[in-house]
């Protein structure tokens, strides 16, 4: 079943910011697949009235009280920071076209 | 008041994004601050370091259900975490937590004032969500000089609440009145300051044009991080107008997000959404479905502080006041409850109405304070009042008196002895004035014992400069006539 195309390939490649060769791209399409065929062996479950499940736990999120604690030491916190400007951290430029929604 | 078009209905969507007060992030136990100097506000969970768990914020959630009673929203007992997956350096887990198809509150409506007075419109809410805030980055150069984009992690899961309008709204007054009225609704029931200034309370809005009349949508664009309520206005305002002249020129619009530029009044594109922005959502496997019981939302329900539409009814017919006064009173709880207090120490609505809007609010728009921080208290402005009715001294003094008194506070009986303000109505000193002026001008006397009523203004305005201004009117008015003998 040819569900996966190589331009899904390339754009899902694209969103996880990954360069693929031309061989591994190929390979990515044949794995891909049988990845969801295999998924795909669900769709014989019978889920008639079973509502959609987010999580297999049969748990409630459990909570914590709105207490503050100690923020971690500015040092600690930058300790891995390749590059660092003060206490910011700081990255290659990008450029301020998107902001979380 | 800025209106839609006279030859297209405009169609108009408002996502807020509002920051809760709480004292933690909303997964992690990190302080939440404004101001701080950069990363002294995170925590290993914020940071996104490998091994960290999200734990939820209980009182994050009650907002969120007060929030959604408030705007008369469904509260879903069950609801769901997931994960928005993007890469940018605001985020470092490179996913925001957020809710998508199962969301804490849906299908609500709230009901917006436009013009004062005017009857209300009910505009729905889509629906209310949680979410964690992104980190600020900051692009100028800094200080160093590096050409890096610099990262602040302090904003990293702040807990946010995104409402999203139906698209009922169709003016950019309308949208500013909207977002009026849901800020104020969110800082009554205490689940944020939404101070715009710091970013508690950000707007995005979704514009599109159509044919009036017509049904069919037009191409939508989106207005991004619009900040104040004014930009919301002007720049609706502004994409109004490009719409229109692409839909005068038959030119298409483009789905895009606009930024809008207040120096040159105009928006432009920021990008264009050729590619449907594909986030992959997907449950967020480290968090399990937030359960809220009913008796949880009752408790929530039953502590629900009257809210300012219903306050603003009651202003009206329990203080007979107008629509305009009972509207500026009840803008805020604090507002509200120092009107109420100072009206139970004065004993009548009306004019501690008028002082309070007129002279109060006044002091504190010069002495940039909130009401909150006024040092004149609501029974010390009753005092002030009752001075003047006691003929103690006269408005014009006492309403000098009234920064000073928000300033600094203090006794007014005291501070008007102290500036010596007192009214000169029983004092021989008033009557000696009125003496000392109908002798420097008989003509004028004269002329108005011959009929030429009005000489008596120019006669009172004289008393009162040599009482220095601190005769109470209606005194001399008495006083001036009897002489006369009118």
């Amino acid at each position: 079943m040819a569900r996966i195309s190589r331009q899904e390939v390339e754009h899902v490649a694209a969103l996880a910011r990954l360069v693929l060769e031309e061989s591994e791209a190929e390979r990515a399409v044949g794995e891909l697949e049988a990845l969801l065929d295999y998924a795909a062996l669900l769709e014989s479950v019978d889920t008639e009235g079973v509502p959609p499940t987010s999580h297999v736990l049969a748990l409630a999120t459990p909570m914590r009280d709105d207490t503050a604690s100690e923020s971690l030491e500015p040092e600690s916190a930058l300790a891995n920071a390749p590059e660092r400007e003060g206490s910011a951290f700081v990255v290659p430029r990008v450029i301020d076209d998107e902001d979380a929604g | 008041m800025s209106e839609g078009h006279p030859r297209y209905d405009v169609v108009i969507g408002l996502e807020v994004h509002a920051q809760l007060c709480t004292e933690s992030k909303l997964f992690s136990p990190a302080p939440v601050a404004y101001g701080e100097p950069a990363n002294h506000c995170v925590h290993p969970i914020c940071l996104g370091l490998p091994g960290v768990l999200p734990v939820l914020n209980a009182r994050a959630v009650e907002f969120a259900i007060l929030a959604g009673l408030a705007t008369h929203c469904t509260v879903q007992l069950h609801s769901v975490f997931a994960r928005k997956n993007y890469f940018y350096p605001d985020l470092p887990k490179g996913y925001q937590i957020s809710q998508y198809e199962e969301p804490i509150c849906t299908e609500g409506w709230i009901d917006v004032v436009v013009e004062p007075g005017a009857a209300p419109r009910r505009i729905r809410l889509t629906r209310i969500h949680m979410e964690e805030d992104a980190g600020k980055l900051i692009h100028e150069a800094g200080a160093a000089g590096s050409d890096g984009t610099r990262v602040d992690l302090n904003r990293a899961g702040v807990p946010l609440l995104e409402i999203v309008s139906e698209p009922d709204l169709r003016s950019p007054s309308e949208a500013a009145a909207y977002l009026r009225t849901l800020r104020g609704i969110l800082r009554y029931i205490g689940v944020s300051d939404a101070d715009l200034e710091k970013g508690h309370f950000r707007c995005d809005a979704n514009v599109s044009l159509k044919p009036r009349g017509t049904a069919e949508l037009g191409t939508r664009t989106e207005l991004k991080n619009l900040n104040s309520f004014r930009f919301v206005e002007e720049a609706i305002s502004a994409e109004i107008a490009r719409q229109a002249e692409l839909h005068d020129e038959g030119t298409p619009v483009q789905q895009a997000t606009m930024a809008y530029d207040p120096h040159t009044s105009r928006t432009r594109v920021l990008r264009l959404k050729e590619n449907a922005d594909d986030y992959r959502y997907f449950p967020d496997p480290d968090l399990v479905p937030l359960a809220i019981s009913a008796e949880q939302i009752e408790t929530a329900r039953a502590s629900l502080p009257e809210l300012a539409d219903a306050k603003c009814a009651r202003f009206q017919s329990q203080y007979a006041l107008t629509a305009q006064d009972a509207e500026q009173l009840t803008e805020s709880r604090p507002l509200a409850d120092y009107f109420e207090a100072a009206v139970a120490a004065y004993g009548l609505a009306k004019p501690v109405a008028n002082w309070l809007l007129r002279d109060v609010l006044q002091a504190l728009g010069e002495l940039e304070l909130g009401i909150e921080a006024a040092r004149l208290a609501p029974e010390s402005l009753a005092a002030l009042i009752r001075l003047v009715d006691a003929g103690s001294t006269n408005a014009k003094s006492a309403r000098g008196l009234v920064k000073e008194l928000v300033a600094n506070g203090g006794d007014p009986a005291a501070l008007v002895h102290e500036r010596g303000l007192e009214a000169l109505s029983d004092s021989g000193e008033l009557e000696a004035a009125v003496e000392a002026v109908l002798g420097e001008h008989p003509d004028d006397a004269e002329k108005f014992r011959a009929g030429e009523k009005k000489v008596l203004n120019f006669l009172m305005g004289q008393v009162m400069r040599r009482t220095a201004g601190k005769a109470d009117p209606k005194a001399v008015r008495e006083l001036l006539a009897r002489k006369l003998g009118a």
